[in-house]
C-alpha cells in the first residue's frame, strides 16, 4: 500500500540482512552510539538505579547546604548503620520478586532468628554458635516457604504471610513475649562494632550486594530467575529447573533474612520478639523503587539496592533538617508512588516502546521488517 | 538406513480421567525427513506431540528413540535425548535476550570449579548463538536484543534456532506459523528446510495442508485420537488427505 519500491526491496537486500545478525550496522534504522543510546535510555533495569542515585545525590547535596551535615563522615558511615538489615535482605528478595514471588516472612524471621540467637547466647553458647544457628533459622524457614509454594503450591505472598506470624509467634512464645536478657557481653560486638572506626555494617552490606549481583547476572539463577519470573510455564518447557530455582530463590532470602535478625539485634542490644514493620515494607519499597516489577522478570538486585540507599538517604535528610519521624512516613509513601508512577508515564509498555524504537527511522519512515510483509502478501 | 527411526511412537495413549485425548497413537519419524502430522481439532496432535516431548507422560504405550524405549518424565529428559521442541505461543522468555533463550536450560558453564556455583560461559553462549543463527539463515537482528521487542517472525526464528541447535535428532514444531504472516511463514518454511539439510528429523504440526505440502516428505493423519494413516506426500492428494482428517476416505493400507 504506502510504497512498492520498499518492497522491490530486493532478494539480495533482505539476505543482506539476514546476515546482519550482531545488528550493530546495517539494516537498523538507528545505528551504532545512538542506537546503544536509546536502546540505554528505556531500559528500566539502567534508568531506575541511575535516577535513585542521582537523587540520593541531590538530597544529600541540598541537605548539606542546609545544615552542612550531611556530607560528614559519621553520617555518611551512620547510613549503612540504618540500612544494613534492608539492603541485605533487598537483595535476595530482588531475586525472590524476579521470580514473581514475594518473601514476605523476612519480617517474622528476623525477630525469630534474633530471639534464637539470644537465647543460644543466654544458655551460654559462644556466639559464633549463636549467630550461625540463628542465621540457619531464616534458612529453614526459606526451606518451609520453598516447600509451601512448590509442593502446595500455595501462592507465595499467602504461604509467606503465614510463615511470618508462625515465626513472629514462635518468638513470642520461647521468650513469653519478653525482650531476652543475659545474652553474652559481646552480643552486640556485631551491631555496634566498628573496624578502623568503621561500622562492620559497611563491609557487610557492600559484600552482600557483591555477590547477589554477580549470582544475578553471571549464575545460572540469575538467568533461569528470570525465566522463572517472566514466563513460568514456557521456562519449564524449555528445560528449565523451575522448582529449583524458586527453591534456591527462597533458600536464599531466608538465610539473609536470618542473617539479618542476628545484625539487628545486635544492634539493638538485647533481641526483643517484636516485629518491626517497617523493615519488610522498607525492603519491599526499596525493590520496587529500585526497578523490580511484581510481576517478574524485571528489574536488578543493584537496582534494588539504590533502592535501599534512597530511603535511607531521604530519612537522613529529614532528620538533619528536623522534620518529625511522621513525614518520612509521608516521604517513604510518596517515593513509592512517584517512582511507579512516573515510570509507568515515562516507559508506558517497554517492549512496545524499544521496539518501535528500533523501527523509527530517521526520515521518519517507518522500519524495514513489517512493510515488506504487507506488501508482498498483495502482490 | 535412511528408513531408520529416530523416534517411534507405538499405541500411545494419554486418559485425562475419564477424558481419552489420544486412544491409540502411532508415528514413525526417519531421520532427515520432514513429518507432517494433521488432524481435526481434537484429533490428538496436540497430546500426541506433547507425549513425544516429554511435557506429558503416556498412560500407555511405548515411545521409542532409536529403538530404544524411553521414559521421559519433563522435556528436560526429551532434550537429553536430542529431541527439542517448539511449542506454540510457549516457551520463549521476553524479559531474556536472543542468546540465553537460545541456551535456556541447556547453559554453557565455565570450567569446573567455577561451574559447581552455576557460573555462566557467557561469552562461549554468545560465539554460539551467533554461529548458529548464520548457519540456520535466520533473520534476527542481533542476539543480544530481548525477545520481548521482537516481532512475532523473529521470535519464532529464535525458538526454531533453538530447537534446531539443541534437537540433535529431532525438532517436533507444533503449529508453527499459526500467528505469522506471509513473508514470515515463508521464512519458517525455509529454516524447517535448513533444519532438515543438516540431517535433523522434523515433526511439523499444522493446519495448513499449503504448506504441510510444500515442505514435508510423509503425512501422518490423526483422527478421534487415532493414527489413521501416514502416507508419502508425493502419493496423496489434498483431497485424500482433507477426507482421511474428516473420516470421509478411509485409506485402505
Amino acid at each position: 500500500m504506502m510504497s512498492a519500491r520498499v518492497a522491490q526491496g530486493s532478494q539480495d537486500q533482505r539476505k543482506l540482512q539476514a546476515l546482519n545478525i550482531d545488528g550493530t550496522s546495517s539494516g537498523l534504522p538507528l545505528s551504532g552510539a545512538r542506537l546503544r543510546w536509546t536502546l540505554w535510555i528505556h531500559n528500566r533495569a539502567v534508568v531506575r538505579p541511575a535516577i535513585n542515585l542521582a537523587a540520593a545525590v541531590l538530597a544529600g547535596i541540598l541537605v548539606q547546604i542546609a545544615t552542612e551535615r550531611f556530607f560528614l563522615p559519621r553520617n555518611l558511615l551512620g547510613l549503612f548503620v540504618q540500612m544494613a538489615v534492608v539492603a541485605i535482605i533487598a537483595c535476595p528478595m530482588a531475586l525472590v520478586m524476579i521470580t514473581a514471588c514475594i518473601d514476605v516472612s523476612v519480617g517474622g524471621v528476623v525477630v525469630l532468628s534474633g530471639v534464637v540467637g539470644g537465647l543460644i547466647s543466654q544458655a551460654g553458647a559462644p556466639l559464633w554458635l549463636a549467630f550461625s544457628l540463628a542465621t540457619l533459622t531464616g534458612l529453614a524457614v526459606g526451606y518451609i516457604n520453598s516447600l509451601l509454594v512448590i509442593r502446595l503450591e500455595i501462592t507465595s505472598m499467602i504461604a509467606t504471610i503465614g510463615t511470618m506470624y508462625v515465626c513472629q509467634g514462635m518468638a513470642n512464645i520461647l521468650t513469653n513475649g519478653l525482650p531476652v536478657a543475659g545474652v553474652a557481653k559481646g552480643y552486640s560486638s556485631l551491631g555496634t562494632g566498628r573496624f578502623w572506626g568503621v561500622p562492620y555494617q559497611v563491609p557487610i552490606t557492600l559484600a552482600a550486594v557483591v555477590v547477589f549481583v554477580l549470582i544475578q547476572r553471571y549464575t545460572v539463577l540469575g538467568r533461569h530467575a528470570v525465566a522463572t519470573g517472566s514466563n513460568l510455564e514456557g521456562a519449564f518447557l524449555n528445560g528449565v529447573n523451575v522448582n529449583k530455582t524458586l527453591t534456591l530463590c527462597f533458600l536464599l532470602s531466608g538465610l539473609m533474612a536470618g542473617f539479618g535478625g542476628v545484625l539487628y539485634s545486635s544492634r539493638i542490644g538485647n533481641p526483643t520478639p517484636v516485629m518491626d514493620q517497617d523493615l519488610l515494607f522498607q525492603v519491599i519499597v526499596s525493590c520496587v523503587v529500585g526497578g523490580i516489577a511484581l510481576t517478574g522478570g524485571e528489574g536488578t538486585v543493584f537496582g534494588a539496592f539504590t533502592g535501599a540507599v534512597l530511603i535511607v538517604v531521604l530519612n537522613n535528610s529529614l532528620n538533619l533538617l528536623g522534620v518529625s519521624t511522621f513525614w518520612q512516613y509521608v516521604s517513604l509513601g510518596l517515593l513509592l508512588v512517584v517512582a511507579v508512577g512516573l515510570d509507568k508515564l515515562r516507559l508506558g509498555d517497554r517492549f512496545k516502546l524499544r521496539s518501535s524504537a528500533l523501527r523509527l527511522r530517521p526520515d521518519g519512515q517507518s522500519g524495514n521488517g513489517t512493510s515488506e510483509t504487507v506488501i508482498e502478501s498483495e502482490k | 538406513m535412511n528408513s531408520e527411526l529416530v523416534l517411534e511412537a507405538k499405541g500411545l495413549a494419554k486418559r485425562y480421567g475419564a477424558v481419552v485425548a489420544l486412544a491409540h497413537g502411532d508415528f514413525g519419524l526417519r531421520a532427515a525427513e520432514v513429518h507432517a502430522m494433521v488432524g481435526d481439532n481434537g484429533a490428538g496432535k496436540s497430546t500426541l506431540l506433547k507425549l513425544m516431548a516429554g511435557a506429558v507422560r503416556p498412560t500407555s504405550g511405548e515411545l521409542l528413540v532409536g529403538g530404544v524405549p524411553v521414559s521421559f518424565s519433563s522435556p528436560r529428559d526429551a532434550q537429553r535425548q536430542g529431541i527439542a521442541t517448539v511449542f506454540q505461543n510457549l516457551g520463549m522468555i521476553d524479559h531474556l535476550d536472543a542468546t540465553a533463550n537460545l541456551f535456556l536450560g541447556r547453559e554453557e558453564y565455565l570450567p569446573v570449579p567455577l561451574k559447581w556455583l552455576g557460573i555462566l560461559d557467557k561469552r562461549k553462549m554468545r560465539a554460539q548463538a551467533v554461529e548458529a543463527v548464520g548457519r540456520l539463515k535466520i533473520n534476527v537482528r542481533s542476539v543480544d536484543a530481548l525477545l520481548g521487542g521482537m516481532s512475532g517472525g523473529q521470535r519464532q526464528a529464535v525458538a526454531v534456532a533453538r530447537a534446531a541447535a539443541f534437537g540433535s535428532r529431532a525438532v517436533i514444531m507444533d503449529e508453527p506459523t499459526a500467528a505469522l504472516g506471509v513473508r514470515e511463514t515463508a521464512a519458517v518454511l525455509d529454516m524447517i528446510r535448513h533444519v532438515k539439510a543438516q540431517g535433523i528429523a522434523v515433526v511439523l504440526v499444522s493446519h495448513r495442508l499449503d504448506e504441510v505440502f510444500a515442505v514435508t516428505d510423509r503425512i501422518t493423519v490423526l483422527r478421534r485420537g487415532r493414527t489413521v494413516a501416514t502416507n508419502n506426500t508425493a502419493d496423496v492428494s489434498r483431497e485424500d488427505v482433507v477426507g482421511m482428517m474428516t473420516g470421509a476416505f478411509v485409506p485402505s493400507i
